[in-house]
């Protein structure tokens, strides 16, 4: 190439890094305009982060019946106001005041932190046992409690936490990446009766005690022209069952007031409800319904009803419902400026990588700079667009980045190395080159076949395992590209440039120095 | 020097096999007796939790931490942690957890300490001196309230993340023993597929023997292990297949040469510099994470460096001897055939040209 051509080229290629180095991790900033895009962002605050970068979401669960200390303190202190506001003359009303204060403090009994209902319609307290709680109620509550633990299961986070609080209340936490954690929330929390109805009344198979499962097969999520739906497959006594009243059910296009659907509810809530155009039948002659339509992008909350029906469909329901409380957000457990230290961190260590080269291998070491510089930019930019439901940057993305990162300096002193040796068995530097570029792509070449081998075989791992292969992958298919075609040619555009190629490598010949 | 520590251990094959055994014994045995120790916020633990309206834990809440501080270091408890909640209405909270081994009666004993102490200061605002009363103005109208609790996680790194965790370390060791077999020898598969898995069992068996708080971020480091290893050995076997190549029996000395101890400890001495550093600014429990980063590469560097080449020649001599028999069974081997075949062939073309001459 010729030298004018590199030079060209190397100020273009300069001017592209760092442009998309400034659009990858440029910091934010509010821009002059008032209107349209009012603040620049960097591709690296388009992260979803996971609970232990970027906190959550928390809520708890409290069975019917069962209130927190909280809540009951609360509710007595505002009873006391309401009998200390009325004055002492009025005796009346406030004995009524204290005797609602007092009927409410007798009708709760203390379990450690929480306050247990003594109302006979909960079935939680009994005289009959040590603890004053009826054994149904423990039964129950474990049963619900471990059934909607395996239902957080799998739902597959990178990180979350599911605890039992003062042994009949739970706590949930998620993290900040499930854009639906209300909707999660919400529904995971549902262990009512699973029940089949009608326009709105039980079906009388259902209420004769026919499980639903014999009903539904299987529930999956289907996509199709970039919809995510729900498809509910029906065994042939569901089809049997259904033809049976398929005309009385109304079409999807009509109003909802007066519509007559088939619904499958859990306890009271209406989960799914089927029209008549829902339903369809397969190449197999099996019927299905597909309902809950939504952009694909939003998947993550069909998928989230899916597991609510397959474990209802799985247990059938149990005699106890969970109230789920407020949802609060909660800070990274390590600290609220942790993400802003790990930039600089990583920061820190992108500027050694791009200094240190230069400095121990000359013009070469730029070579290593500008592949520093590309492999932060396509990583930065994968990983801020490229998406799989919930695909969050967790300690693991930190971790093989930075081990790409690593590997990609690694090789190009490796190849450095390489280069030094052929020109120090006496080649010139343009063959010393050829040569030590030879010498070494084999071993490149193998090691990041393996290591995208390894990256594919961790594709099994769940939660946060999984999404971390898929960043592996991204890392890896970088590193590769960076190593055996990027800096190749960024050397040989700078090689063309420079002067003097002794000096580029920064090599002394033995006779040069005997010369001198 | 560092080729002075590989001749050292190329020998010492079994050595190294017996002290990474009793390590991974010892650690499963401290495993049973103690339980893995997860880190703080997956472990279950007693909570104090303080719940305050949304303006006050927004504007003053650095007022409430004062005061529970105080009170927990007068009944000289120790906080693990504290996770702060807030919500979109009202009643936020701070949640403070404390070791599962602090009674209930002294969790009691501390709540009913801030209770009392905040009822004081309520008490200042609303009848105390007037200075007091504009001091302390910002306490009125909070809605404070202080409850206890007992926590048991029953799901913070649940058993499947362990087992899909241990099954994809067996996946990698599997199909690098396929492509380094196919890439170089039978022999050479056996030990990348050794050192893949070994070096998954060492970490996991190191973090849990000295108690490394386990997080999910843990778990990364330990499938991450094996892809060091290989990364690492890479280097010493292509530098192994070069010396073949080049029709140089492998001896002691020889294999001692070809590990790639510069290429080795460049990779792990970068890596280990980029965690000790994140580790160090960015502290708190990220430090374990950067040290369990660091043991992982530990554990890979010695195994890839040291125990490859030290189990390298016995697994060679297995293997030679394996194919000697082979041969001496009458099998000639691919290589062999060709050869074999096409000097068949010679010999034909020559009966060939022969007749032709004649004929």
């Amino acid at each position: 190439m010729g030298k004018k051509k590199s030079v060209v080229l190397m100020v273009i290629l300069t001017i592209v890094i760092v442009a998309l180095c400034a659009i990858t991790v440029f910091p934010a900033f509010p821009l002059p305009w008032t209107d349209g895009v009012k603040k620049w962002n960097p591709a690296v605050l388009q992260y979803d982060v996971g609970a232990e970068l970027g906190g959550g979401y928390y809520t708890y669960y409290y069975p019917e019946g069962v209130i927190s200390e909280s809540e009951y303190k609360n509710d007595v202190k505002a009873l006391t106001d309401s009998v200390n506001a009325v004055p002492d003359t009025d005796t009346e009303e406030k004995q009524k005041r204290q005797d609602a204060l007092d009927e409410y403090v007798e009708s709760y009994m203390q379990h450690k932190g929480l306050y247990l209902s003594k109302n006979d319609d909960f079935n939680i307290y009994t005289s009959k046992t040590a603890d004053n709680i009826t054994d149904d109620f423990k039964t129950a509550f474990k049963a619900a409690s471990q059934e909607i633990i395996a239902r957080y299961e799998k739902k597959g986070y990178a990180d979350y936490r599911v605890s039992i609080v003062d042994d009949y209340a739970m706590r949930i936490e998620l993290p900040k990446s499930d854009d639906n954690a209300n909707l999660s929330f919400a529904y995971l929390s549902a262990t009512g009766k699973i029940t089949l109805a009608k326009g709105g009344e039980v079906l009388p198979e259902i209420e004769e005690g026919v499980a639903v499962s014999t009903y539904i097969k299987k529930v999956s999520v289907a996509t199709k022209y970039k919809q995510a739906f729900l498809k509910i497959k029906f065994t042939d006594a569901g089809k049997a069952l259904i033809n049976g009243f398929k005309n009385e059910l109304t079409e999807s296009s009509a109003g909802s007031d007066s519509a007559t659907t088939l619904d499958i509810k859990i306890g009271d809530q209406t989960i799914v409800s089927i029209y008549k155009d829902s339903l369809m039948e397969d190449g197999f002659k099996n019927l299905e319904a597909r309902v809950l339509p939504v952009e694909e992008a939003y998947k993550n909350r069909v998928e989230t009803v899916k597991i609510l029906l397959d474990s209802s469909l799985k247990t059938g329901g149990f005699d106890i419902e969970f109230e789920v409380d407020e949802i609060r957000t909660f800070e990274p457990i390590y600290g609220n400026n942790m993400l802003d230290l790990l930039y600089i961190a990583l920061g820190l260590i992108l500027l050694t990588l791009i200094v240190l080269p230069i400095v121990k291998l000359g013009r070469y070491g730029g070579v290593s700079a500008y592949t520093t510089a590309s492999y932060l930019i396509v990583t930065g930019l994968c990983f801020a667009f490229i998406t799989n439901g919930i695909f969050e940057i967790t300690l693991g993305s930190v971790l093989v980045f930075m081990a790409g990162l690593a590997l990609v300096n690694a090789l190009q002193y490796y190849i450095y190395c390489a280069i030094k040796g052929e020109f120090d068995a006496g080649k010139t530097v343009v063959s010393s080159v050829k040569s030590g570029y030879k010498k070494t792509l084999w071993t490149i070449v193998d090691i990041y076949a393996v290591l995208l081998l390894s990256a594919i075989a961790l594709l099994v791992g769940a939660g946060g395992l999984h999404t971390m292969a898929i960043q592996a992958i991204i890392c890896i298919v970088t590193g590769a590209f960076c190593n055996l075609l990027w800096a190749r040619f960024i050397n040989f555009t700078f090689l063309s440039a420079s002067k003097d190629k002794y000096k580029y490598f920064r090599f002394v010949r033995e006779e040069d120095d005997d010369d001198e | 020097m560092m080729n002075k520590l590989v001749n050292k251990t190329l020998k010492k094959g079994k050595l190294t096999s017996l002290i990474m055994g009793i390590v991974l014994a010892l650690s499963i045995l401290f495993t049973a007796i103690f339980g893995i120790n997860y880190s703080a916020n997956l472990k279950s633990g007693k909570t104090l939790t303080v719940s305050m309206n949304r303006f006050f834990f927004d504007n003053h809440v650095s007022l409430i931490e004062d005061v529970c501080e105080a009170e927990f270091d007068d009944a000289d408890v120790t906080v693990k942690y504290q996770q702060k909640g807030a919500i979109g209405g009202d009643e936020c909270e701070i949640m403070y957890v404390f070791a599962d081994k602090v009674s209930v009666a002294k969790m009691q004993e501390v709540e009913e300490a801030v209770e009392k102490k905040i009822n004081e200061i309520l008490d200042k605002a609303e009848n105390g001196t007037d200075a007091e009363k504009t001091q302390l103005s910002v306490w009125l109208g909070a809605d404070f309230s202080v409850a206890t609790h007992e926590e048991d996680v029953k799901a913070g790194i649940p058993f499947s993340y362990f087992l899909r965790a241990f099954v994809g370390v067996l996946i990698i060791s599997i199909l690098a023993f396929i492509y380094v077999w196919i890439r170089y020898k039978l022999h050479v598969g056996i030990l990348a597929a050794i050192c893949a898995m070994s070096s998954a069992i060492m970490t996991i068996a190191v973090l849990f023997l000295f108690r490394i708080p386990f997080a999910h971020s843990t778990l990364y480091t330990v499938v991450l292990a094996p892809l060091f290893t290989l990364v690492m050995l890479l280097f010493t076997l292509s530098k192994l297949r070069a010396k073949r190549k080049d029709g140089v029996e492998l001896t002691d000395e020889v294999v001692e040469d070809c590990v790639a101890t510069k290429e080795i400890l460049t990779f792990a001495v970068a890596l280990s510099a980029m965690c000790a550093l994140v580790g160090v600014i960015v502290v708190g429990g990220i430090s374990w994470i950067a040290l369990s980063a660091i043991i992982s590469l530990a554990i890979s560097t010695f195994i890839a460096w040291l125990f490859a080449p030290a189990i390298y020649l016995p697994i060679k001599k297995k293997a030679d001897a394996y194919q000697a028999e082979r041969v001496k069974n009458g099998y000639v081997g691919a290589k062999k055939k060709k050869a074999k075949t096409a000097e068949k062939l010679e010999e034909l073309d020559k009966i060939v040209e022969t007749e032709e001459a004649q004929g």
